[in-house]
């Protein structure tokens, strides 16, 4: 057992050599901010004041300046010896810190599952009775993976003017839990549990354009970005990069053709393995935004997908002249991977 | 040394009677007061001057001696001393505004939480403005060229870009309250604060000043309550959605008007004044600190009330990359105007600078080389003189007309009530046609010294040293063996003008129904609008 203290409440608590802090800190009733608790989302993160922390699983969320800096996420740190933390940059109050987890679920029901290609599905879930789930376009919630205790996190790919329901668009993972219950069991009117929202990834107010590249399932939280913000009728323009394997995996361009009438919006579908009728732009998302401009210095980042893409795409754009506190993302890591590690 | 009637002159001087408006008590009485009465100061003023004097010595004596075993004054760059010579009668103008503002706001806004908040603030204001005093005291009895320290004060009105600074702080006190709460609370104090009282604080570390830092970092601790007064003051105001569409349009012209003139002066102070440099050049940190910090963390939690990003910021942050290098070259071009002395450009600072600002090189290097081979009073020549023409000064920010650079100007001239008037930016000329009253009638620099020579305008606004001869500016901060004089100053033969009154056909702006301005245009003209 090691002793964990937390500033700036000044509080310590004993934390096991096989136990992440974050768990630590709920099992000792005391709240830290988290979101998908495996290292993907980086909600969890704090500077280590003192001592010394093993990092054995995903640690995908957390640049690697911030790492270097002293920065960890506590769902993926072990401790080593006694240690302080400095939970400052979770702007957390006192009385929320004391409280414990006050994260609640609310049961939702499945509307429907459609197919948007051969491994992508949009989950619809329908509140119940229980309660609404307020969210800001780019968080996502914890499902429970119905049958089990496991939790898998997914973006809401809805605009948060619905307050009815969330749509999930999911990737089917071969071997996955929740994939598994999705193409082989989730039927309508089957009951959810949800919990969230969680996460901090949101379009932030600046006077700079926005360059969105998402890969796969990554398109979630853009859409609800761009939903939101042709709902606001922003005035920024927007360049999407949406990067898929063949022209089958691309999905609810339709959709995006539409946004793109009301917001100032181009859109960039790129195709790794095209075939001969695709007229669009090939190669990985990263050439594509490479070929389409010099310098990307007056704009902001918002990257989503997979952690490959998400590293490749977050060098080119700083190495292109977006500053490195403008790129923001979540990385779709998978949770049964890097708990099994 | 004033004699003792001058000095009560003086004290005087401070009552007279504005002729552009009428003066309504707010407070009437039944009685009735003449004008001219027995004075009850005259008989105070011989012992009143040094007894206050010897407390204020005794109060700070205490700061004084710690200053004097530690670091000396004597000892910080010369460079940086210089750029506070410029920089605190501007800023203590600013704090003068703050707590006027705090008294309008405590009589303008009826809720007992707010004005709480503004109290209290105004009791801040006027002990920043205290504290910014007595700095300006201490340097200019301690400082190793203390010549202007003294002076700033006394010329802020007659100089080129102070002046410029009282027409951007008068925004803290001029107009409805609330949009001078937003200027100040909202935009001078949430997003300006950080850049002048924590970053120049550093610069002024880095430059052996131990004076400064200590004075900064005392105000600085109180910004954090006027932000949340100006968080409160705007809370309130959104909570009445029909306040929005109002609310926006000042909150973007308070913008600008700040920006207009804050972030030159802060980026001139940062990155030319001192040899210690930080890492970051102003650019950098205003990125941070106003672009992310505070339109996307502050601005950002009021966006759910329908506030946006200030209208003109993608513009402001254009600009930006060039106006502080374009402020420093025309204030050094026309250095004997000030108050202060311009320190010589080192190879390493101009190293810094192309780090800091790719590109800076091409457009101001070769400026600052000629500006070095200037010092020395026997080339008999001022950069100024070698302008082809002289830049306008706008008519809403007071600002000579020279932005974003000087290859690349926004300035443009239009006519109205029969007068011209210049705008350096789309954003100045809007702005003007919002409310052509607020601004019309501004003297600007050239105006009010139109047809002076630079020697009278040196030797007759007090710009010369003791001895009665040598200026208080020189365009090095060298030994005192390449000073120049009044003397110098004669043989440029340079006489100060008003360019803009020789412009002839500029396009006409005409008054709408609704009191704001547009360009008149041929079709206006065949409508017979
Ligand atoms: C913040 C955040 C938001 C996300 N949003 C979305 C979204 O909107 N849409 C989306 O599609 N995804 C999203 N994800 C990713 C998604 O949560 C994961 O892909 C999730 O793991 C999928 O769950 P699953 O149960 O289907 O697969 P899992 O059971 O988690 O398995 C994932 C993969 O790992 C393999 N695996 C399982 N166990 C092991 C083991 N022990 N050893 C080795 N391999 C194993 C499986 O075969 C499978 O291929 C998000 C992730 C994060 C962190
Ligand atoms: S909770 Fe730790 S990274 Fe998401």
């Amino acid at each position: 057992m090691y002793d964990i203290r937390i500033e700036p409440f000044g509080e310590t608590f004993d934390c096991g050599e096989d136990e992440t802090i974050l768990a630590a800190a709920l099992r000792n009733r005391r709240y830290l901010r988290y979101g998908c608790k495996h290292g993907g989302c980086g909600t969890c993160k704090v500077q280590v004041l003192d001592g010394d922390v093993e990092i054995t699983a995903s640690n995908f969320a957390l640049p690697p300046a911030e790492r270097d800096a002293g920065t960890i996420l506590v769902c993926q740190s072990y401790p080593v010896e006694d240690c302080i933390l400095d939970v400052g940059a979770m702007n957390l109050d006192e009385d929320e810190f004391r409280r414990g987890d006050a994260t609640t679920s609310r049961a939702m029901t499945v509307e429907s599952v459609t197919a948007l290609t051969h491994d992508i599905r949009r989950l619809v879930l329908r509140h119940t009775p229980d309660g609404s789930l307020p969210f800001v376009a780019g968080q996502f919630v914890n499902v429970t993976v119905p049958g089990t205790t496991a939790q898998r996190s997914y973006s809401m790919a809805n605009g948060s003017a619905d307050i009815d329901r969330i749509e999930l668009i999911c990737k089917v993972l071969p071997g996955g839990l929740f994939s598994g219950w999705l193409t082989d069991t989730a039927a309508p009117g089957d009951p959810v549990e949800v919990s969230g929202p969680f996460g901090a990834l949101a379009v932030r107010l600046s006077h700079r354009d926005l360059v969105m590249v998402a890969g796969g399932s990554g398109l979630a939280p853009l859409l609800s970005m761009l939903i939101d913000l042709s709902r606001k009728g922003c005035e920024r323009p927007i360049s999407l990069f949406f990067g898929a394997r063949t022209a089958a995996d691309l999905y609810v361009t339709e959709e995006i053709a539409a946004l793109a009438a009301d917001l100032p919006l181009t859109f960039v579908p790129v195709v790794q393995l095209p075939d001969a009728n695709w007229a669009g732009a090939t190669g990985l998302v990263t050439d594509a935004l490479a070929a389409a401009r010099e310098s990307w210095s007056s704009s902001d980042a918002y990257l989503c997908g997979p952690p490959g893409m998400i590293d490749a795409a977050r060098d080119l754009l700083v190495a292109r002249g977006v500053r490195p506190q403008n790129v923001y993302f979540d990385a779709f890591v998978s949770t049964g991977e890097t708990a099994g590690v | 040394m004033p004699s003792l009637v001058q000095a009560h002159d003086r004290v005087k001087a401070v009552e007279w009677t504005p002729s552009y408006v009428e003066h309504q008590p707010r407070y009437p009485t039944r009685y009735k007061l003449p004008r001219k009465t027995k004075d009850p100061f005259r008989t105070l003023v011989r012992e009143y001057l040094t007894m206050e004097q010897e407390k204020d010595d005794r109060q700070y004596g205490g700061f004084e001696d710690v200053l004097s075993r530690t670091a000396r004054s004597s000892d910080a760059d010369l460079g940086w001393l210089e750029g506070l010579k410029l920089a605190l009668p501007i800023v203590v103008y600013a704090e003068y505004g703050a707590e006027k503002c705090q008294s309008m706001l405590v009589d303008t806004v009826d809720n007992a939480e707010l004005r709480a908040g503004y109290l209290a603030q105004a009791m801040d204001e006027r002990r920043h403005l205290n504290q910014q005093m007595y700095l300006l005291r201490h340097f200019a009895k301690n400082a190793a060229d203390p010549a202007g320290f003294d002076r700033g004060m006394k010329v802020r009105g007659d100089n080129i870009f102070a002046r410029a600074g009282r027409v951007c702080f008068d925004n803290f006190y001029v107009n409805d309250p609330i949009e001078c709460a937003i200027s100040l609370q909202v935009i001078g104090e949430t997003a300006y604060t950080n850049p002048l009282f924590v970053a120049l604080t550093q610069v002024a570390a880095l430059n052996g000043d131990h004076a400064t830092p200590g004075v900064f970092l005392s105000i600085q601790s109180d910004e954090a309550r006027h932000m949340a007064n100006g968080y409160a003051t705007l809370a309130t105001v959104l909570s009445e959605p029909d306040n929005l569409p109002m609310l926006q349009q000042d909150f973007d012209r308070s913008f600008w008007k700040q920006h207009v003139f804050l972030d030159p002066l802060i980026s001139v102070l940062f990155d030319y004044f001192g040899r210690g440099k930080m890492n970051k050049c102003y650019y950098k940190l205003w990125e941070e600190w106003v672009a992310d910090d505070w339109v996307g963390n502050y601005i950002g939690t009021l966006e759910p009330f329908g506030l946006q990003v200030p209208k003109y910021f993608g513009e402001a942050a254009e600009r930006l990359k060039w106006s502080g290098h374009t402020a420093a070259m025309v204030a050094a071009a026309s250095w004997p105007l000030h108050y202060w002395r311009w320190p010589s450009m080192t190879p390493q600072h101009m190293e810094w600078m192309e780090n800091q600002y790719p590109g800076w090189y091409d457009i101001y290097g070769q400026f600052w080389e000629a500006f070095s081979c200037l010092e020395d009073p026997s080339m008999e020549m001022i950069p100024l003189q070698g302008l082809s023409q002289r830049p306008f000064f706008c008519r809403t920010c007071a600002l000579p007309c020279v932005f974003p650079k000087i290859d690349e100007s926004t300035e443009r001239v239009r006519q109205y009530n029969g007068r011209n008037h210049a705008f350096c930016s789309n954003a100045c000329e809007e702005i003007f046609c919002q409310q052509p009253e607020r601004y019309e009638a501004t003297i600007l620099w050239d105006e009010l010294w139109d047809g002076t020579s630079l020697e009278e305008f040196v030797v007759t606004r007090d710009l010369l040293r003791a001895d009665g001869k040598t200026l208080i500016a020189q365009p090095h901060t060298r030994d005192d063996s390449h000073m120049w004089t009044v003397d110098d100053v004669a043989r440029l033969n340079f006489e100060i003008t008003d360019p803009i009154k020789d412009v002839k056909d500029a396009p006409e702006l005409v008054k709408q129904p609704d009191g704001t301005l547009v360009l008149k245009t041929d079709e206006l003209v065949g409508t017979g609008a």
